[in-house]
């Protein structure tokens, strides 16, 4: 068991062991004194291997760090969100936009379908109030208008834009 | 990009991901990973042993305060490394400054260099410890079996990979981290009745 944990140690420092027992390896040498001991030497070993000359660390160097850093306020950053979650948010988005639209789509739909467009004649005729110092159009040019601009005034109120536009295709 | 690369830098980016939502004690674990390289990195700049310690402690620290800012756009190591080398390069600017003040104070320059000079030297018992460490590990090296030696050597010396030195020493990979282990338990035990 314990040589296990040294071969661990091994592979650690030479970046050769998977991130998840990496993890579990290192919250063990943060709890063992013996095994972070073991870590130095190893550490040690490879530095004298590798540039032919070494130094020892203090054996407290991590606790010193670890101290300082408890007076450190702590940080608290949102987590990433997971790419599955935003994924499920765009599409039930998009999913309320889609019914929203059809929504308001099928009730135009329906408003058209029972209403002509005269029909609300009298209530626009009810919230407007006319304005007495315009003089009224003729007739005649209301009907001229009518017939050669393919337009269809929804009253006779002056300045009201017409409430529709037809298409003068095929018109008679 | 290989695999062992892979395996550390999937851990660091845990272990910055646990740190920046709370847990202090992720960056103990990236402390106790890379003690060892960065304080070599700033020994190379600070060579007093214990001031090299000190700006290693220090280059830590900083990056703890900079790590909510760390995007993961590099990897971990090279980010501390930055860290480290501009807190080696400050450290030596503000002593320079310091030993300036202090030589306008003493008229003797002399005195000062030398002052220097032993600034940058370990204790004699310091030298002397790293001095039978390394004789120590070399002489362990040159008694273990070939296998074990090539194997560490190739390692250690020449930087391949497991998967390399397997191809090398045509064995299974499993066959070289057991070498590899093995070579280090046994330098280990004649190094370990020194450091204590």
């Amino acid at each position: 068991m314990q040589e296990q944990v040294n071969e661990k140690i091994s592979l650690l420092i030479d970046d050769e062991l998977q991130s998840d027992k990496a993890l579990s390896l290192l919250r063990a040498l943060g709890q063992d004194e013996a095994l972070k001991q073991r870590l130095q030497r190893y550490q040690l070993i490879s530095q004298v291997l590798k540039n032919d000359n070494c130094y020892v660390l203090d054996s407290n160097f991590a606790d010193k760090i670890h101290q300082q850093i408890s007076y450190e306020p702590t940080f608290m950053l949102p987590g990433k969100k997971s790419s599955m979650m935003s994924f499920n948010w765009q599409k039930a988005g998009l999913a309320l936009a889609a019914s929203i639209t059809l929504a308001v789509v099928w009730v135009a739909y329906r408003v058209d379908s029972q209403k002509t467009p005269y029909a609300i004649q009298p209530a626009i005729a009810t919230n407007m109030q006319q304005p007495n110092n315009v003089v009224p159009l003729n007739p005649h040019f209301n009907d001229y208008l009518q017939a050669h601009d393919n337009a269809v005034y929804s009253s006779d109120l002056y300045r009201v834009q017409p409430y529709a536009r037809v298409v003068g295709y095929q018109q008679q | 990009m290989n695999e062992q690369t892979n395996h550390s830098e999937d851990l660091d980016q845990d272990l910055v991901r646990r740190v920046q939502q709370g847990d202090k004690s992720a960056f103990d674990l990236l402390v106790i990973k890379y003690q060892h390289r960065i304080v070599h990195l700033v020994n190379r700049y600070v060579k007093d042993a214990h001031e090299a310690q000190d700006v290693a402690q220090d280059t830590f620290i900083k990056a703890y305060r900079a790590l909510a800012d760390f995007r993961g756009e590099s990897a971990f190591y090279t980010w501390l490394y930055r860290i480290a080398i501009n807190t080696a390069k400050n450290y030596l600017l503000s002593r320079t400054r310091r030993h300036s003040e202090f030589e306008l104070e003493i008229q003797d320059a002399e005195q000062v260099e030398n002052a220097l000079q032993l600034k940058d030297m370990d204790t004699p018992e310091d030298q002397l410890m790293n001095e039978q460490i390394v004789e120590v590990i070399k002489l362990a090296i040159e008694k273990l079996p070939e296998e074990m030696r090539i194997a560490i050597t190739l390692r250690e010396f020449e930087g391949m990979s497991y998967e390399e030195i397997a191809e090398a020493m045509d064995c299974p990979i499993g066959t070289v981290r057991s070498r590899i282990f093995r070579a280090r338990e046994a330098i280990d035990e004649k190094l370990q009745p020194l450091l204590n």
